[in-house]
């Protein structure tokens, strides 16, 4: 997995890429929460990422905690990832572009 | 004495015992090669001196190699009588090695004995090994080659003629023997002696150094062993929270029901339950935590628990589900979630009420038909987010139907390619024989999901229950 953060004013965008899984799943926490302090928004960008597990989902969910709900975004989701963000109910409860 | 003893003592504990007691045998056998090769080296020296090669006296050589021979085969015997497995052996091997290689060849014996990781052993050899080289040094005075740089100052003018042998031309210059022995100790022996302290002193700090690190990987292999033993009872506390005794109700005939938990680590996320709320009514979860290992465990251990109390308190899955929610959300510093599928089967007529919390879905098979995939309405994870709603929804089990649910892990389970298991070759899998029982449906489950996998390890945990309502009659 590759993690690229960007700053843009106060949105911050992680550009994931690869699977995200157990293990990588730590990586990306720890970018959020590099990166949560310094943005007021944060994008998810995962149009590169063909998988995402249950561990990945639970880094999403952080997200969500740390900069609120309304702040988070989901953005270029595959058809794969999409069915797993709506068979776990994140759809309903996350703002997903 | 008692002091002396504890220098030598090469273990603390009966456990370290066995582990130098090993070691101590391998060192040996080192020694054994080491005195088998000294052998050697003496036959062939002795074979050259035959051959004209050397200059030594042929009577003496065959002496000394006659004598040598002996003496190494006392140990080597020893060691074969024994196997090598006797601790005194290295006493007899090493202390035979300073007898027959002195001087520079000391460096020999302090290779060895620091090799048995025993302090005390490696400064008597070393103090042994001195004693011996002296005792060389004044022989050599009487009987061997004579180093003229170490020898006495001659008078000026001294002629040497010499006869025989440069030896005996020296000796007859008249040189007090007393005297030669007393320069050669301080000229040659002297400094030697002082590169051998520095040998030994290296010699001492890698025997304890050895030593050491045995104690330290003890140290860390009884942690490891406790933390073992530890998982292991975790393991059972955690197989013994899910009904895992079949048949779970033989006395009840409307239904047959059989489930298994198979985790990827010593203790898992996913979990199955079923339990009767009243006489009528049969609840059944499945659920898989996020993550994995102990931390998935713990809150594996705390969801089940709740949903169960909640469920026997009664209401529909979606209520239980939400007061679970909740609960959880109350209290959940590490952002973990659990998805839930949780189905309540009204055991007379075979209506099912479900709620589905971001779990796959279910499948179910109507008798005669096929097992299919049913596409309910999913709603977020438990533990996600505070104040979520479920919904429920209702379906009818008829006689004869048979309902498969099932955690992320078989689906996603990956063969060596990477490719996923999918739900596709899941209902090829349970429609092979699509009559079998809930105990033979989840061993063929089990059975096709471990060829697909071969030989990429077991990532995920893998949860099954099959149910099979025969009716109310």
């Amino acid at each position: 997995m590759n993690l690229n953060t960007a700053f843009e004013e106060k949105t911050c965008t992680i550009t994931i890429e690869g699977s995200i899984d157990a293990l990588t799943a730590r990586e990306l926490e720890q970018a959020v929460n590099d990166a949560a302090p310094q943005c007021e928004k944060m994008v998810l960008d995962m149009t590169k990422v063909d998988y995402i597990s249950s561990g990945g989902l639970r880094v999403v969910v952080g997200a969500n905690h740390t900069v609120g709900k309304d702040n988070l975004t989901l953005k270029g989701l595959s058809d794969n990832v999409l069915e797993i963000f709506r068979l776990t109910g994140f759809t309903k409860y996350l703002n997903i572009e | 004495m008692k002091k002396i003893r504890e220098f030598f003592k090469v273990y603390d504990s009966e456990e370290t015992r066995a582990v130098f007691e090993e070691n101590e045998y391998a060192a040996n056998r080192l020694s054994f090669y080491v005195i088998l090769t000294c052998a050697v080296i003496l036959v062939i020296a002795w074979a050259l001196n035959l051959a004209g090669i050397f200059t030594v006296s042929k009577l003496r050589m065959n002496i000394v190699t006659a004598s040598g021979v002996i003496e190494f085969a006392i140990p080597a015997v020893l060691y074969l009588k024994f196997n090598g497995k006797k601790r005194w052996l290295k006493y007899v091997m090493v202390i035979i090695l300073l007898f027959v290689c002195t001087q520079l060849f000391t460096i020999l014996n302090h290779i060895l004995s620091s090799r048995y990781f025993s302090k005390g052993f490696t400064v008597m050899i070393s103090t042994l090994s001195v004693i011996a080289a002296a005792a060389a040094t004044v022989m050599t005075v009487y009987y061997g080659i004579i180093d003229l740089n170490f020898y006495p100052k001659l008078d000026p003018g001294t002629t040497l003629v010499i006869e025989d042998t440069l030896r005996s031309a020296v000796t007859s210059a008249g040189v007090d023997p007393a005297r030669a022995v007393v320069s050669i100790l301080v000229n040659g022996f002297l400094p030697r002696m002082l590169v051998f302290s520095v040998i030994a002193l290296i010699a001492v700090y890698i025997a304890k150094h050895g030593h050491d690190m045995v104690l330290k990987q003890n140290t860390i292999a009884r942690a490891s062993a406790n933390a073992k033993a530890e998982l292991n009872t975790a393991t059972q506390i955690q197989n013994s929270m899910v009904p895992n005794i079949f048949p779970a109700f033989p006395e009840r005939k409307e239904f047959d029901v059989y489930a298994g938990m198979y985790t990827a680590k010593e203790v898992g996320g996913d979990f199955y339950d079923f339990f009767l709320i009243d006489d009528k009514h049969l609840a059944m979860v499945m659920a898989d935590v996020s993550g994995k290992g102990v931390p998935a465990a713990l809150f594996m251990m705390a969801s089940k628990i709740l949903i169960n109390d909640r469920a026997i308190m009664g209401g529909t899955p979606a209520e239980i589900l939400q007061f679970v929610n909740d609960r959880i959300c109350s209290n959940n510093q590490a952002e973990m979630f659990v998805t839930v599928w949780l189905g309540i089967l009204d055991l007379d007529t075979g209506k099912v009420i479900a709620a589905n919390a971001g779990h796959e879905y279910p499948v179910i098979r109507k008798a005669g038909e096929k097992y299919e995939l049913f596409k309910d309405k999913h709603g977020f994870v438990v533990g996600g987010m505070e104040g979520v709603r479920y919904k429920d929804y209702e379906f009818t089990l008829e006689k004869g139907d048979s309902l498969f649910l099932y955690t992320d892990g078989i689906p996603e389970a990956n063969n060596i390619n990477e490719e996923q298991f999918g739900t596709d070759r899941l209902l090829d899998a349970l429609n092979m024989d699509a009559d079998a029982s809930p105990e033979e449906i989840l061993s063929t489950i089990k059975e096709e999901v471990n060829k697909f996998v071969g030989d990429a390890v077991q990532f995920d945990d893998l949860t099954m229950l099959c149910l099979k309502y025969n009716g109310n009659e």
